[in-house]
Order: structure tokens, then sequence, then C-alpha cells
């Protein structure tokens, strides 16, 4: 099975994660999980990656951050999307949905 | 201190230090742990899974850059505040020197030296948040507007005490040798660039 270049999903990455955080306040580990789980380990984030696009996110207000029950010895940090977040993700499916239907007209009938 | 724990503080070494980088170090710590934890419960031996844990984490450098970025930020933002206060804090106390030098002593002008001591406060402030804002150097343009400030004061000086005998003249050729030196500074420094970009 090879893996989908991280380079091709780099640039939704955000879009992703938010979907993710959209549905249920998640944290790293879970959320990393989740991704392997979801594209039938098709794609696997790294770890420091997730962590930079959290900063990215925080930063722009569209996800914040708490702590929530103790874990190996510390608060796990879960994150929950904020009213601009969601604005956002409604926005880039919007994006994508259109970016799709361009990309299908010159890849569909390639086999 | 665990193996794993070391490995993150060694990844993390180039980070500048801040709560931030701290809780950073806190949630990944915990949560490489319970991806150990997991692989272990999936038959993976605990070095094994360490490694393995370690080997996915994958290159620190963008979350680097985000720390950094968000630092600079809250810097820039603290250098913002102080700005807006050395300015109010200076226009308050020119404002009052202003008032005693024209309600006591109407006929001599002196509230120029007070004020000329003052007005350095928010400059150097506003330079600092400049640099710090845009990521600029700021010598030059600082050594200018020192210059015009301390020949502004010195011709002041000399027009109002000694109009008949020009003197400010010394002084300033003097100070002009520091935006002088700068420029040159900022020359070979962009020369410098050039270069190693051609290189």
């Amino acid at each position: 099975m090879s893996l989908i270049s991280s380079d091709i999903i780099r640039g939704h990455l955000d879009a992703i994660i938010l979907r993710l955080i959209y549905e249920k306040d998640s944290y790293g580990y879970e959320i990393s999980n989740e991704i392997a789980v979801r594209t039938n380990n098709e794609f696997h984030i790294k770890e420091a990656t997730l962590y930079a696009v959290f900063q990215r996110l925080v930063k722009k207000g569209l996800i914040e951050t708490y702590l929530g029950d103790v874990s190996f010895g510390s608060r796990r940090r879960y994150y929950r999307i904020t009213p601009s977040g969601k604005a956002f993700l409604q926005e880039e499916i919007s994006n994508w949905h259109k970016v799709r239907n361009v990309i299908n007209i010159f890849m569909e009938d390639l086999k | 201190m665990n193996e794993l724990e070391m490995h993150i503080n060694k990844l993390f070494e180039t980070v500048t230090d801040n709560k931030r980088k701290q809780e950073i170090i806190q949630e990944v710590t915990s949560n490489l742990n319970e991806k150990v934890e997991d692989l272990v419960s999936k038959g993976q031996t605990r070095e094994q899974a360490v490694k393995n844990a370690l080997d996915d984490f994958g290159d620190i450098e963008d979350l680097r850059q985000e720390l950094e970025s968000s630092a600079k930020l809250v810097k820039t933002k603290s250098a913002g505040l102080s700005l807006a206060f050395s300015i109010w804090g200076a226009l308050l106390i020119i404002g009052l020197f202003l008032f005693i030098n024209f309600y006591y002593s109407a006929k001599t002008i002196w509230f120029v030296y007070p004020t000329f001591a003052v007005i350095w406060w928010p400059m150097s402030l506003y330079f600092r948040w400049i640099h710090l804002n845009k990521d600029v150097a700021v010598g030059l343009p600082f050594s200018i507007c020192s210059f015009f400030l301390i020949f502004g004061l010195m011709l002041f000086i000399n027009l109002y005490y000694s109009p008949k005998f020009i003197w400010f003249v010394y002084p300033t050729f003097a100070v002009l040798w520091w935006p002088i030196a700068m420029l040159f500074h900022a020359l070979r420094e962009k020369n410098k660039k050039e270069e190693s970009i051609d290189a």
C-alpha cells in the first residue's frame, strides 16, 4: 500500500484537522490516530506537522485549547473549534468542492 | 526523565525558551507516551515502540517557526504598548514643562531642554517597535532622526543666545559622523548579503 504524498495533502491539513475538531473536541494523539484509521492507513500525519497546525489554527483564532483529564502524569490538552473556525471550515469545504470539480475535468477520464 | 522525554527535550533544544514551549513539550510528551503504550499493547517491545514513535514524529522545523512567530507577536504587541505609553508620557511631561515655562518665565524659553531629553524615550521605543514589527535594521533611520534632534537643539541654542556668532556647525560636524557611519555600515551589510546570495 503506497502512502499518499504529504505534499499533495499539505494545503488541506488545516481543513482536515478543523473538520475532526468540529466533530468533537480532541487532543493530538487522538487526531493523528483518527486520520490514520479513516484513511485506512493511506495517510499518516507527522506529529510535528500536527502540532504546527494546532499553533497556526490557535493563532488565527479558529480553535482554542483547554486542559482536560490527566494522562501519563499531566493534563491532556484538548482543542475545540471556535465560531470563526466553523465559518472558515464551511468556506474551505465550499472551496474544496470547486477545486475537486476543476481537477475532475482533467483527471476523470484517464485511468 | 525517561528516554522519550530526553529525546523530546533534545528535539526542542533550538526553540527559544518560553512558557508556550514548555506547554508544547508537555503535550508532546504526554501524547507520545500514549502512542508508545498503544504500540506496546499491539505487540511491539518498549524499545521498538519508543523508536517508532520518535521516528514518526517528523521534522520540528515548521513547529519551531510557528512557536517563534507566536513569541515574536507577543513581543511586538508588548513593544507597541510600551511605545503608546511613552508617547502619552512624553506628551504629558512636555506639556507640563511648556506650561511651567510660559506661566512663570515667559520671557526665557527653556522648555526645549527637558523636551529634548524626554523625546528620546518615545523615539527609541518607536524604532524598537519598527524593528520588531517589520524585521528591518533601524540603525540608520534612528541615527538620522537623532542627528536632526541634536542639530535642532544646537541651532536653537545658537540662534537664541548668540545669533551673531555661528558656532552650531561644530557640534553638527561631530554628530554628522553618526548617520554617515551607519549609512556605510548598512551599505557594507547589503553588499555582504548580495555576495552570499551570488556565491
